[in-house]
């Protein structure tokens, strides 16, 4: 297992080079002089020709590249003119909202996915089985924004259960029950595609070694239904769902951008769509530096994942 | 090809002797017009302690008619008519609870590929301690101690650490050998081993065999052998059935079978083992034909359009499964029933 980890952990350079000259990269064909690319077109001729000198863009490409990465090795990412900070700073404040909000729509679309695929698949056919093919459909083929719009208007300013938009820290003064109340739309907005996939996929992935022979085995020795869907079905299932669920995770982290736009959630999502509309590139190109090696990460882990569920995997 | 001697004389079971009985048993897939009947009023039975042979080629219902038996038919299958009687009690009109209790502890199977058979994603020893411990009420040091002494019995060195190890750690064999142990694990009445050793080694099989008779004596099983090899029938069964076409064609104590088989289906079987007894390869298929596509039934006899002996009648008319020679003792499904007074001579031509 060691071995298998540290093989994948020397996979993942390669990619994370390829991000990186593809950032780099973003701000060279940019038509324009580079510095007024990174500096907005508001910026002084005196801080352009800074920015010439520190980023060496007078020297050949190569040189411009090596510096960019000595710059990202010491955490410095330029600086975001729409938000008059430094790049890093704006990300990192925002990193933790994110995943604050992709953590709890992952949870959330994992647990009552793989849960609602199971009960489904218990009684294939059966009346839940095809409602649950019916909400699958429904979730699978709206659009997330308009989702998250129709629960704005119905828990939010209809039923005015809900918060609408922003968010709450649970350091904050009104604690940790606010924090909830501003997540709960924004997350299931986020999860409700995820969970719709993962429920489907946990169904036929189980349907699909309900028919096994060792499942006969386990019915052959007197087990009953219910430990054959949970302790030998779901198992074997697993490597397939959890295969999904990492899909969905890179898939949850470009929805975050559309679903923080639509709550005014102040995460990544949020900063990127504003640094889009006004140009920010070096926001853009951090931002998409760490989406992408978030994604990477995630990757890693859920093919950790895979190998822990399913033991043939571990001596390849 | 095994063909080791029988170590003790066949006894003739009666009826009221059965441990377990199959009574005119029928099993279809699908409905009305779709329907294929896979399994046509088959009768088997099997007393205590006792061993029979199922014998056929593939497709003939072997495996179809003991899933019925024991209530695990796949999605789509039925029984059609027909009863299945453990010590007396019918099997059919359990409902799914009752029928939980008496797998595993009643009638238990050995399935053929005990890679797949066994669970990939748990160890040994948790699948085999798993119905002790939830449905048998033992405890998690006892149920331990209970699968260690079962894979000792079934001849697995190491057990203990053998526990951990998951299916594909171990060798075909020792597979084969862990899904005997959990087989025998509730100490069923009754156990079905379906082609147990079809997907081994010409050596391990004849080892896997020797290991599943000697169990059955020891334990005082019914043994239920499935294969569609008359070879290794020979030294473990005390009774053979004849399938063809998902119907008994013909009942006898082995030997009797061997020296003066009835039917032409189980002779051109017999002359197949002759004509094998020394090579590897088994897997062919030497009878001229192919056996009917259930979803296609032949009128008449099914063996008619394979047989050297076919009369009209035969086309025209299902043989009933009947013994008019031998008092009921070898019941025979034919028309012509060719061999009748040719014992003599097919004892000393037909099988050593
Ligand atoms: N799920 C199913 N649906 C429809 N027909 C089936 C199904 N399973 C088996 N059958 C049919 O039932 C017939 C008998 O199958 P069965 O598995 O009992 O044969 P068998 O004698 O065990 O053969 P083998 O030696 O290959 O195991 C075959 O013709 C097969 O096509
Ligand atoms: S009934 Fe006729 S076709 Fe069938 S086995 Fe007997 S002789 Fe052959
Ligand atoms: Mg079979």
């Amino acid at each position: 297992m060691i071995s298998f980890i540290l093989n994948r952990a020397l996979q993942i350079i390669p990619v994370i080079i390829g991000v990186t000259l593809a950032t780099f990269l973003l701000a060279q064909i940019i038509p324009g002089d580079p510095a007024d690319v990174l500096l907005g077109s508001m910026a002084s001729e005196e801080a352009r020709q800074q920015l010439r000198l520190s980023l060496g863009l007078n020297e050949p490409i190569y040189v411009q590249y090596a510096i960019y990465l000595k710059n990202l090795l010491h955490g410095d990412l330029g600086q975001s003119f729409t938000f008059a900070q430094p790049v890093t700073q704006v990300i990192v404040e925002r990193l933790f909202n994110t995943s604050l909000l992709a953590i709890a729509a992952i949870i959330l679309a994992s647990v009552a996915g793989v849960a609602a695929g199971t009960w489904a698949a218990l009684k294939p056919g059966s009346l839940r089985d095809q409602g649950l093919s019916v909400v699958v459909l429904f979730f699978n083929s709206m659009p997330s924004f308009w989702l998250g719009l129709v629960l704005i208007l119905t828990f939010g300013l209809h039923l005015r259960l809900l918060p609408v938009g922003g968010m709450q820290g649970a350091t904050g003064s009104s604690g940790i029950g606010s924090m909830v109340a501003h997540m709960v739309l924004p997350t299931i907005t986020l999860a409700a595609w995820s969970l719709a996939v993962i429920a489907r996929m946990t169904r036929s992935a189980i349907l699909d070694v309900i028919n096994s022979d060792y499942i006969r085995t386990a019915r052959s020795r007197g087990v009953g239904e219910a430990r054959i869907v949970l302790r030998h079905a779901l198992p074997n299932a697993m490597p397939s769902v959890i295969t999904v669920i990492g899909m969905q995770m890179g898939f949850l982290l470009s929805g975050a951008v559309l679903t923080e736009t639509v709550f005014s959630w102040p995460g990544i999502g949020l900063a990127m769509f504003q640094a889009i509309s006004t140009r920010d590139i070096p926001l853009i190109q951090g931002g998409i530096l760490v989406l992408a090696v978030a994604f990477v990460l995630i990757n890693f882990a859920v093919d950790i994942l895979y190998a822990y569920f399913n033991p043939k995997v571990k001596l390849a | 090809m095994m063909m080791f001697t029988k170590p003790h004389p066949a006894q003739t079971i009666r009826s009221s002797d059965a441990v377990f009985e199959v009574k005119d048993l029928g099993v279809a897939y699908g409905r009305d017009a779709a329907s294929v009947q896979v399994v046509n009023d088959v009768s088997l039975s099997v007393g205590r302690g006792e061993a029979l042979g199922v014998v056929g080629e593939s497709g003939c219902g072997k495996s179809q008619t003991m899933l019925a038996a024991l209530g695990l038919l796949p999605r789509g299958g039925r029984i059609t008519s027909g009863q299945v009687l453990l010590e007396g009690r019918n099997l059919v009109d359990l409902s799914p609870r009752e029928m939980r209790a008496v797998r595993g502890s009643g009638i238990a199977l050995i399935s053929q590929d005990a890679l797949t058979s066994l669970n990939p994603a748990m160890t040994i020893g948790t699948q085999m301690a798993e119905p002790m411990i939830h449905y048998g009420g033992m405890s998690r040091s006892a149920a331990r101690t209970r699968c260690i002494e079962l894979l000792d019995l079934v001849g697995i060195p190491g057990a203990a650490t053998r526990l951990a190890s998951y299916p594909h750690e171990l060798s075909g064999g020792m597979r084969q050998r862990a899904l005997i142990a959990m087989a025998i694990s509730a100490n069923p009445k009754v156990l079905i081993a379906d082609e147990p050793t079809t997907a081994l080694d010409v050596t391990t099989q004849s080892q896997i065999l020797r290991l599943i008779d000697s169990l059955r004596k020891e334990l005082g099983m019914a043994l239920i052998l499935i294969t569609h090899d008359l070879g290794v029938v020979a030294g473990v069964a005390d009774r053979v059935a004849v399938l063809y076409a998902g119907r008994v064609v013909e009942t006898a104590e082995t030997e009797t079978l061997f020296a003066s088989p009835r039917h032409p289906y189980t002779k051109a079987l017999l002359d197949t083992i002759s004509q094998l007894e020394d090579e590897v390869s088994e897997r062919l298929n030497p009878i001229p034909g192919l056996p009917p596509d259930p979803r296609n039934p032949v009128q008449g006899c099914p063996f008619n359009p394979r047989c050297d002996y076919v009369r009209d009648v035969c086309r025209a008319e299902l043989p009933a499964l009947a013994d008019s020679v031998e008092g009921g003792r070898h019941p025979v499904r034919c028309h012509v029933d060719p061999f009748v007074g040719l014992s003599l001579t097919m004892a000393s031509g037909g099988a050593r």
